[in-house]
């Protein structure tokens, strides 16, 4: 019967196969198309739309929507029709039947999800774990388009000779990078004492530091690159340890003028005024004794570090014409930084030279001339045309790794056009290290390198191997990996857990560099995607509005939600513990700014929270209220769509084409929530928003900048006054009718449901693994998933290994 | 500079990717109708002499200035229409130009929506919808660079004051355009010469880039057979893409033997202060200008991406990005007005420039179609209905306050077709449009 795939008739009309009308269609027909017929059906909802093949998109969402809406007895209104429920239930069940169907035999055709290209991130750490050598390219291209958060969604990816020039550009300069490394003795190392640190003669007016009782010293003030240190510019790119020994200078007593630290910023840029870009290093406290304390960063030739004293709650200097002059901070007695001791180190976080070299040139004889003038160090590397074969081999052995092609693999055919290709231009005589670094190209230009493409059906191991890589490390499968992959040793989920367990240490154990940096990079990779803090400065709070609020309190508030998702995964926690928690990790900075007591710690430090603190877990997250909001701006429309999709796995359509927005007016007339109140009492409206809703107004409680408020702010007498307007009412109903009086009621709520938690948890996985949201034909796969780590109270490391482990994982 | 355009012409490559775009809502039956390209030719045609049709007449050009965050309805549209009507504050600045512009009301896309995503559809007026499965088509100034931009050495430039790459800009397989935001390195690429020698090094690279690209081709060619059915639509894109820069590398080589032209000046202004976004969309101006008089490209569009940075300016305290939610606070939304004023006035002295510059005795705006839009008439709100338009230049008809239904609005897209056909391209439809732009032929 064709009704299977798609062609479905309502109205007058049979089934195009003349056979009598399905159950499912008597339905639609007897419950739906009296209020819903036409382009004027109710709530812009017309059954005719649900006619004709579930290939378009648009329409196989508007049959989820239906089924949802009957399931959840939403439809038809309760008030209007009451509907048996074996009837019901037969509907949602048959015509849940229908679209599973549909997507399962697609799936069989042409996989469930179409090929995809790696994101510019995952290209960065897989050109570093081929060459040997990391270089930040994904800065190079253009920030890809995210699908729910996650930038590797393969319906939101589109191709273009742009966007190839951009891949090119990351390859090419990722390639040139290993070739220095190879030829180059850069070690670049600078150690300032104080007066080297300084550069200011008594005098001068400049924004570096100034010489003081032995220091080098910055003045607490808001000026734009005032810290900059020119000694430090550095001469050529890569990653640097810094190592820096200062203390502070009139540093404040209490908490009320901003004590007992004072918090500082190091941050790397041009510091000029045509390039004003600064990156966030680090941040740091100080009190009158001297300290040391360390810093890796990459930087690139011409950056120099910036090293001020960064808390928008000390007290300023003033300083005229935008330069501060030798002395003229000190009567001012505004806190200061003072440096003693500044070392900066190259370092190479991937590995030694002889790793690029490896990597590289395998086992070709290679020749270095050091040049007879010039100014470098550099010893020019070459390649004498007889070793032509041994280059070849070394090309095929590069590709089969940047194919994925597993071991012993070299002589794969894939590869033969390239190794002719070299073979071919150092015939031709084009010197051979040039030949190997075009074939090198043009392997890294190839779609087999850029692309997750495989056949239809279960992936095979290797294939397997490389999504399990991806999603876990975000780079191309270790040799580990690879080995199992090619021994069959992946079937498990055992299997599985033993690599997660190799590369991010075991839970609760002891852990190594290695592993604690790969968990660093899946947790970076996570909480920038699924919880959007990638777009965390895209809008800044205002200061009269947000006093307290500076870059210092957000670098704390991204690495308060970092530490409590790894150590979620790392320790196996409970989800449920991920949202609602009684201990948090902050440092002093954030500490203060949440209002609570433990102000002195220097460090990011697990404590425990207060009784009847707010604080802890996810939903409390300044960083979560921050990414939610725009600007000054809070919406409990914006953040109740948020937290529904993200934190609480409920879809969320679009607003109707014709409904209007709520046109936000802050003159004080009517609150967010009484506007809201008129067109929520529409049946149409209140759908959606009955789910958008409690979520909310629960966050209306914290501001744009994550600080908790008991009301509004008010405009009054020319400026913004901070809880002087109406008072806050963060109480309402859950869309299942769970009442609560505030946010604290209300996230007790929501850790009372584990697992629609884990199964939300579980969603974003397989989206961020497969480039897929979960589709209708995969909510059971998904619940199960949560449901089979319900034993270990739905930890979230079991999560992500029984979702790495599924069958949504398993195959295309 | 009139380059090596008889020897454009490259080798035919046939291949079994012949419909490489099929099944898109734009049917490439429409958009390269009448224009002397038979269906069978792959979609690569951007460069191909083949357009002599074109080559005749006076060269059309096309501009779009786009603004992420719209301007204040209130402020710009006049109260009556057509020839008599009032100016407004914000078109104030246009008062010398006044026969040479149309200011619109009453326009947006039909269907696209969503605020701030909808600036992906401001140039393609394609909905994106929310659930991103759908795919974007071409914008209006890329199809437009397909069939002129084998005259220059640019077949468009993609500019923004700021953001992050970001553009309004998609090529034929739906892919956002990069745009470029640094204006000394824009200046660069387009007015500076190298030295003979890191010029000859230069065009040596491309060559051997384009080798490269033609191995890399072949390769996806035999991906693709390998795969079947499964995953043929991302090769037969990816292949695509790999002959387009081949193609793209291989002119820009030519290109290289050509020394770019004098712009007349040695370099543009630079923008001292960070928050200075209205500074910086006035010196991409500039260069847009002087790309257009040097006839370097014949379309660009210039962006504003609705960033929040604060404009220095003594009687504006919030970031542009906070001013545009005002919520009818009265401060927020006199310090927007101030904001927006210079925005169009901005504008305004493009299209001055244009009027005061000639090209072989006629003015170089009647040869260019300048057009202002957003993809926001109310960014209060996020709502993209009654969209801000203003089009000034390209021999058309002007002088007038056109003005639709504020409630039921006339599709963007149908000035679209207009400005296609007006520049010599047998198109009759856009997504979205439901004809043509009256009175403006």
């Amino acid at each position: 019967m064709p009704v299977a795939f798609g062609v479905v008739l309502f109205g007058t009309t049979r089934p195009v196969d003349g056979s009598a009308p399905s159950k499912v269609d008597a339905f639609v027909r007897e419950h739906c198309i009296d209020c819903h017929d036409g382009t004027g059906g109710e709530g812009g909802f017309d059954v005719g739309e649900l006619e004709g093949g579930l290939g378009d998109p648009d329409r196989f969402a508007r049959w989820v929507r239906v089924i949802d809406r009957v399931r959840d007895g939403e439809m038809p209104p309760p008030d209007d029709a009451e509907i048996d429920a074996p009837i019901r239930d037969a509907f949602v069940r048959n015509a849940g039947k229908r679209l599973v169907r549909f997507e399962r035999d697609r799936n069989r055709r042409v996989g469930r999800v179409e090929g995809r290209r790696l994101t510019p991130r995952q290209i960065e750490q897989t050109l570093a774990d081929l060459t040997g050598n990391h270089v930040p390219v994904a800065r190079l291209v253009p920030d890809p388009i995210r699908g729910g958060g996650f930038e590797g969604v393969a319906s939101t990816q589109s191709t273009s000779h742009f966007q190839l020039e951009s891949h090119l550009r990351m390859v090419e300069a990722s390639l040139a990078s290993a070739r220095e490394r190879i030829e180059g003795w850069d070690a670049w190392n600078q150690d300032l004492p104080a007066d080297e640190i300084a550069d200011k003669r008594p005098g001068q007016r400049n924004r570096s530091p100034e010489m003081r009782r032995g220091a080098a010293v910055v003045w607490n003030s808001r000026m734009t690159f005032y810290g900059r240190v020119p000694a430090t510019t550095i001469r050529h790119a890569g990653h640097y340890r810094i190592g820096l020994t200062a203390s502070g200078v009139n540093v404040p007593t209490g908490p009320k003028d901003g004590g007992p630290l004072i918090w500082c910023s190091v941050r790397g840029g041009r510091c000029h005024t045509s390039a004003p870009l600064l990156d966030w290093v680090g941040s740091f406290a100080v009190d009158g004794k001297p300290r040391s304390f360390t810093f890796e960063t990459h930087l690139d030739a011409g950056d120099m570090l910036e090293i001020r004293p960064m808390d928008s709650r000390l007290k300023e200097g003033r300083f005229e014409g935008g330069q501060v002059g030798f002395g003229e901070g000190e009567p001012q007695k505004v806190p200061g930084l003072a440096m003693h001791r500044l070392v900066l180190t190259r370092i190479y976080p991937r590995g030694d030279r002889e790793r690029v070299i490896d990597r590289m040139l395998g086992n070709v004889p290679a020749d270095f001339e050091t040049p007879t003038r010039g100014p470098t160090k550099r010893r020019r590397l070459s390649i004498a045309p007889e070793h032509r074969d041994a280059v070849v081999t070394q090309l095929r052995r590069f590709a089969a790794r940047a194919f994925r092609l597993g071991p012993g693999r070299a002589n794969h055919p894939s590869i033969d056009r390239y190794a002719a290709f070299v073979d071919d231009a150092i015939d031709g005589g084009r010197p051979p290290v040039e030949a190997l670094w075009d074939g090198y190209t043009a392997v890294l230009c190839s779609p087999r390198f850029q692309y997750f493409a495989h056949p239809a059906g279960a992936l095979p191991p290797r294939d397997y191997a490389a999504r399990l890589s991806y999603a876990a490390i975000g780079s191309m499968p270790d040799w580990p990996l690879i080995k199992a992959a090619t021994r069959n040793e992946l079937g498990s989920r055992d299997d599985v857990a033993g690599h997660i367990d190799r590369w991010f240490g075991p839970v609760a154990g002891d852990r190594g560099t290695g592993q604690r940096r790969r968990l660093k990079r899946f947790v970076d990779n996570l909480c920038g995607q699924w919880l959007d803090l990638d777009l965390i400065d895209v809008t800044e709070p205002d200061q009269p509005l947000h006093r307290g609020f500076d870059p210092t309190v957000q670098a704390a508030m991204i690495a308060e939600t970092h530490a409590a998702v790894a150590d979620a995964v790392r320790d196996d926690r409970p989800i449920a513990d991920l949202y609602v928690d009684d201990s948090t990790t902050i440092n002093g900075r954030l500490a203060a700014y949440y209002g609570l007591p433990m102000t002195a710690l220097r460090e990011p430090t697990r404590v425990k929270l207060p009784a009847g603190s707010v604080r802890g877990g996810l939903l409390s997250h300044g960083s979560i209220h921050k990414v939610t909001a725009a600007g000054n701006e809070t919406s409990p429309v914006v953040r109740g769509v948020w937290v529904s999709r993200r934190l609480l796995g409920r879809e969320i359509p679009p607003p109707p084409e014709n409904v209007p927005t709520v046109e936000p007016d802050v003159r004080g007339a009517t609150t967010i929530r009484e506007s809201l109140a008129l067109h929520t009492a529409d049946d149409g409206c209140a759908a959606c928003h009955r789910m958008i809703d409690p979520p909310g107004y629960a966050f209306e409680s914290f501001d744009a900048a994550g600080r908790w408020r008991d009301k509004y702010p008010a405009w009054r007498k020319g400026r913004w006054r901070v809880d002087q307007g109406a008072e806050i009412d963060a109480g309402f109903e859950t869309a299942d009718g769970r009442p609560f009086a505030n946010f604290a009621e209300y996230r007790r709520l929501v850790a009372s449901r584990p697992q629609t938690l884990a199964e939300n948890f579980v969603g974003h996985l397989v989206t961020h693994a497969t480039g897929r949201p979960p589709t209708f034909a995969d909510r059971r796969t998904v619940r199960a998933i949560a449901t089979s780590t319900a034993e270990q109270n739905y930890g979230v490391r079991s999560l992500l290994v029984a979702t790495l482990d599924s069958e949504l994982i398993r195959s295309k | 500079m009139n380059g090596d355009r008889e020897t454009l012409s490259m080798k035919e490559k046939t291949t079994d990717f012949g419909r490489i775009n099929a099944g898109r809502s734009l049917s490439r039956r429409t958009t390269l109708r009448g224009v002397g390209v038979s269906m069978a030719l792959p979609y690569l045609t951007a460069m191909r002499p083949a357009h002599a049709a074109t080559d005749d007449g006076p060269p059309r050009r096309f501009v779009a200035f786009t603004l992420g965050l719209g301007l204040l309805g209130e402020h710009l549209f006049p109260n009556t229409a057509g020839e008599a009507y009032e100016t407004t504050p914000y078109l104030r600045p246009l008062e010398p130009v006044r026969g040479r512009y149309t200011v619109f009301s009453g326009i947006s896309h039909p269907k696209v929506n969503g605020g701030h995503r909808a600036e992906a559809s401001i140039l393609t007026g394609t909905p994106m919808g929310s659930a991103g499965g759908v795919a974007n088509t071409i914008s209006v100034d890329q199809l437009m660079a397909k069939h002129h931009g084998h005259h220059t050495r640019f077949a468009s430039l993609t500019l923004a004051a700021g953001g992050n790459g970001s553009s309004p800009s998609y090529t034929e397989s739906g892919a956002m355009v990069p745009s470029e935001n640094d204006p000394a390195a824009v200046f660069e690429r387009l007015f500076v010469d190298g030295s003979a020698d890191e010029r000859r090094r230069a065009a040596e690279g491309l060559s051997r880039r384009r080798s490269l690209m033609d191995l890399v081709a072949e390769d996806s060619r035999s991906l693709r057979r390998q795969l079947g059915r499964t995953d043929r639509d991302r090769l037969d894109q990816y292949f695509g893409s790999v002959r387009e820069l081949e193609r793209r590398l291989e002119l820009a080589r030519r290109w290289s033997d050509t020394p770019k032209p004098d712009a007349g000046t040695d370099g543009v202004d630079r923008i001292r202060e960070r928050g200075d976004f209205v500074g910086r969309f006035r010196v991409m101006a500039d260069i847009v200008r002087l790309a257009m008089k040097t006839d370097s490209t014949r379309v660009a569009t210039l962006h504003l991406p609705g960033s929040n940075v604060r404009l220095p300016h003594d009687d504006v305290t919030t970031g542009y990005h906070s001013l545009s939610h005002h919520g009818r606070d009265e401060d927020k939304l006199r310090q927007l007005k101030i904001v927006e004023t210079e925005l169009v006035q901005t504008w305004a002295a493009f299209v001055g420039e244009l009027a005061d510059s000639e090209e072989a005795g006629a003015s170089l705006l009647d040869r260019t179609s300048v057009l202002l839009t957003s993809n926001l008439g109310n960014a209060s709100n996020h709502n993209n209905r009654n969209l801000p338009v203003l089009l000034a230049g390209g021999g058309l008809r002007h002088g007038r306050h056109l003005a639709f239904d504020r409630k039921d609005n006339h599709p963007l897209s149908n000035l679209y077709v207009t400005l296609l056909q007006h520049s010599g391209l047998a198109v009759d439809r856009f997504p979205g449009s439901t004809g043509t732009m009256p009175d403006l032929v």
